[in-house]
């Protein structure tokens, strides 16, 4: 063994011992100051509360309805929480539209039906009644339950109801519902897209249901200015008119015994006439040009008037006599 | 003062209940869109139509089926509608549904596109009538469908189809038929007929080749006149096959057997 070799050794000695005396200082300052067992390493997590969303159908549908409607507060939405671990306070808003619409169900064009037409409410009503949906988050009294370990999905129901306005134009309309589940301050939400037919749909509604032409001798007229008035309020399609007369077999005006008025003796007309004229009533069903307008939900009743005038024919028998007339809407 | 208190105390509950109270309507109306009835000449189609009670009070109806079509087609048989229900009464804020059966008869104007239009009413019901025995009119209230009734062809019977499928099957059966019998007639034809047939047709045929080969040896040919020597041993076999009683391939290889002993 030289001499140079000997230092060598000693140099790779002193090395290696240094090198473990490090090891050992980085592992010693690593380890925690409790940590007494040399063998077991303790690891921390923190699982935070949390509650989901999800909601189910992801379209619900009311059933068509004819304005003015209702459907009742019974279609149901589950809110769903899978996997969480925290109860959830569940909160709603209408979030389609914007500006002045927003949260308001949409249809074609412009037609809109207002947000608060939609209630929601925490059982299933055979009625249109719960709260007022809004356009913006509203804490309902609706609770999500916390999910746990062997309970992963929780659920809770709220329940929808819709009224269509008088007047709200035919078609489809769709609203976005945004439910939203709060727990903490953690949370999540979901939208869901509800969706609505509106029929179209004619009312009628007549001013009176009888026309006194007074007593009238043989060969006398009255003119064609006796007014009906079809109404119809809060259908949203025009309708035709059509008129018929139905007393009797055929339509005539019926005294007593045989005695009669030929059906045709009666005129229409659609403006008020200051003489006997217009168009003879048949006692066949008539379409006649009168139109009601379709109403809306700005002017939610139109109308159409309708005139009568009667002739009685010379060597009528005096008496009373009475005739039938209907008046019919069609759309 | 007591009394006045009261009275103070129900006026404003009154006025209350008047600004609050609604007084019962009936609204009656029908969901929009006028019934169109394509319907197979003899036959029927079914189309609906619904009743609407908008208001808050039910609504009596009465349905006045179509009294007479009008057609732009000359004398035509029309329509046969039937409605059902012929009355009801439709709950408030509730819908009802008629149904309209129509059958279009065949006749000789009755043709594919004739069109037909009749009115359907439904005529609200009212107990009392207003004019209370004096003289005027009674105005009635409904609505109404005009209903149109388009004729379409009827539909292709499979009658025609079906008997001629049935003429092609029995045609194809019997013609099976009579070819097996025939098959079998002849097979059953006593042996000695069909060996003496036999017999005489392939010796008349061995004295026809045998023939040829005598001229085809005077005309020098040597092959040819080889081959021609070679028929008259072939017109025997011939001979001795057609005696047999019947004929086949596996009687046919029999004589070749003997040959190679």
């Amino acid at each position: 063994m030289s001499v140079r070799a000997i230092p060598r050794k000693i140099a790779i000695g002193l090395v290696s011992l240094s090198l473990a005396l490090a090891a050992l200082a980085l592992v010693s300052t690593a380890l925690p100051l409790d940590a007494t067992s040399s063998n077991t390493v303790v690891a921390n997590v923190i699982v935070s509360n949390i509650c989901f969303t999800s909601a189910s159908p992801s379209s619900p549908s009311f059933a068509s309805v004819a304005p003015p409607g209702s459907d009742n507060t019974n279609v149901e939405i589950t809110d769903n929480d899978v996997g969480g671990n925290s109860q959830a306070n569940v909160y709603v808003a209408g979030t389609s539209g914007s500006g002045a619409t927003l949260g308001d169900w949409i249809g074609s064009g412009a037609n809109t039906i207002p947000v608060g037409n939609t209630l929601w409410d925490l059982t299933s009503d055979s009625a249109y009644i719960g709260n007022a949906l809004t356009n913006s988050l509203v804490e309902t009294s609706i609770v999500v339950p916390a999910p746990n370990t062997l309970v992963t999905t929780t659920s809770a129901n709220i329940f929808l109801g819709l009224s269509v306005p008088a007047g709200t134009s035919a078609g489809a309309y769709t609203q976005n519902i945004e439910i939203e589940n709060l727990c903490g301050a953690s949370e999540t939400n979901t939208v869901i897209t509800a969706n609505v037919i509106v029929q179209g749909v004619c009312y009628i509604s007549l001013s009176t249901t009888t026309l006194n032409f007074g007593t009238l001798t043989p060969t006398a007229t009255y003119d064609t200015n006796a007014v009906v008035t079809d109404s119809d309020t809060g259908g949203n399609i025009a309708a035709n008119v059509i008129l018929q007369a139905t007393s009797g077999s055929n339509g005539d005006w019926i005294g007593s015994g045989t005695n009669t008025i030929p059906v045709g003796n009666t005129l229409w007309d659609t403006a008020s006439q200051s003489s006997y004229t217009g168009t003879p009533l048949t006692d066949s069903g008539t379409l006649t040009p009168i139109v009601v307008p379709a109403p809306n939900t700005v002017v939610t009743t139109t109308s159409a008037n309708v005139f009568f005038g009667l002739g009685v024919p010379a060597g009528t028998a005096g008496g009373t006599y009475t005739q039938n007339i209907l008046i019919e809407n069609s759309c | 003062m007591r009394i006045r208190n009261i009275t103070g105390l129900l006026v404003p509950f009154v006025i209350l209940a008047l600004l609050f109270a609604q007084p019962a309507y009936a609204q009656f109306g029908e969901v929009a869109g006028q019934p169109h009835a394509n319907v197979s000449i003899g036959s029927s189609n079914s189309v609906s139509f619904t009743l609407v009670n908008g208001g808050s009070t039910p609504i009596d109806f009465q349905i006045i089926a179509p009294a007479s079509f009008q057609s732009s087609t000359a004398n035509t048989i029309p329509p046969v509608v039937t409605v059902t229900p012929m009355n009801g009464t439709i709950a408030p804020g509730a819908e009802f549904t008629i149904n309209v059966m129509v059958s279009v008869p065949s006749g000789k104007n009755n043709t594919p596109g004739t069109q037909w239009v009749g009115v359907i009413q439904a005529v609200v019901v009212s107990n009392s009538s207003g004019l209370n025995g004096a003289s005027g009119a009674n105005i009635q209230e409904g609505v109404a469908k005009v209903l149109t009734v388009t004729a379409i062809a009827p539909r292709p019977s499979l009658l025609p189809e079906a008997v001629a499928a049935a003429i092609i099957i029995i045609a194809a059966a019997l013609i099976i038929y009579f070819k097996r019998f025939r098959k079998a007639k002849a097979a059953s034809k006593p042996a000695s007929e069909a060996r003496a047939a036999g017999g005489r047709t392939t010796a008349v045929r061995g004295a026809k080749k045998q023939a040829a080969a005598s001229t085809a040896a005077r005309r020098g040919g040597r092959v040819t006149a080889r081959k021609a020597a070679k028929r008259p041993a072939a017109a025997r076999t011939a001979g001795r096959r057609a005696r047999r009683p019947s004929g086949g391939s596996a009687n046919r290889s029999r004589p070749r057997r003997r040959v190679r002993r």
